[in-house]
């Protein structure tokens, strides 16, 4: 790897990130709805391929 | 960070594939218990989150209304997925059609959820989370 190709990773790897960025913030999605929407895909991903186990639902409690 | 942005675009898009390779879960009475199934358990850790969310502050307090209504229509569901299992499990030839009725009639109730969410935090929804029913094609 020359320089030139050392310098050349290294500013498009800056690129990627600044773009990366930019896509992040024009979503503009609330932490608090990422965590609800992350907790959920978690818990779907955990059971994939798992027996049904209807103990595993359980009634939901409101806040009061 | 990087895991969450993931989440946000991968739960939709691995719901929308559920459609066709779909795997139900071992000991489901059949594919449309196996979704449903799913659903609420995405539905209840969504509700789960909400709660401790709104319980740090994470959430204004008219969250309350609409996390409690969720879960008002998370616990029909329920109702509705256990008495269609009761059928199934009783009579396999039965369609237990009152029982999918109500299920597909409460299943947008829950998926609106994360877009009323959303709009209360004041952001255009523009995640679309818990849309299983939808994108299985009304289950």
């Amino acid at each position: 790897m020359t320089l030139f190709d050392l310098l050349f990773f290294i500013g498009k790897t800056v690129l990627q990130i600044i773009e990366a960025k930019i896509a992040w913030k024009a979503l503009n999605v609330p932490d608090a709805i990422l965590s609800i929407t992350s907790a959920a895909y978690a818990a779907y991903e955990a059971e994939v391929g798992q027996p049904l186990d209807p103990a595993k639902i359980k009634p939901f409690t409101a806040i009061p | 960070m990087k895991r969450k942005y993931l989440a946000v675009l991968v739960v939709p898009l691995l719901l929308l594939g559920c459609g066709k390779n779909y795997k139900a879960h071992p000991g489901a009475v059949d594919t449309f218990d196996s979704k449903t199934y799913d659903t609420l358990l995405i539905a209840q850790a969504g509700l789960d989150e909400a709660k401790q969310q709104f319980a740090i502050g994470k959430l204004p307090p008219a969250s309350k209304n609409v996390i409690n209504g969720a879960g008002n229509a998370y616990n029909l569901l329920r109702d509705a997925w256990n008495g269609y299992r009761a059928v199934k499990t009783a009579n396999a030839s039965d369609p237990a059609t009152e029982y999918v009725n109500q299920i597909n009639a409460l299943l947008p109730q829950v998926n609106q959820f994360i877009d009323d969410l959303t709009q209360l935090l004041g952001h255009k929804p523009k995640v679309q989370a818990f849309q299983p029913a939808m994108a299985w094609g009304g289950l």
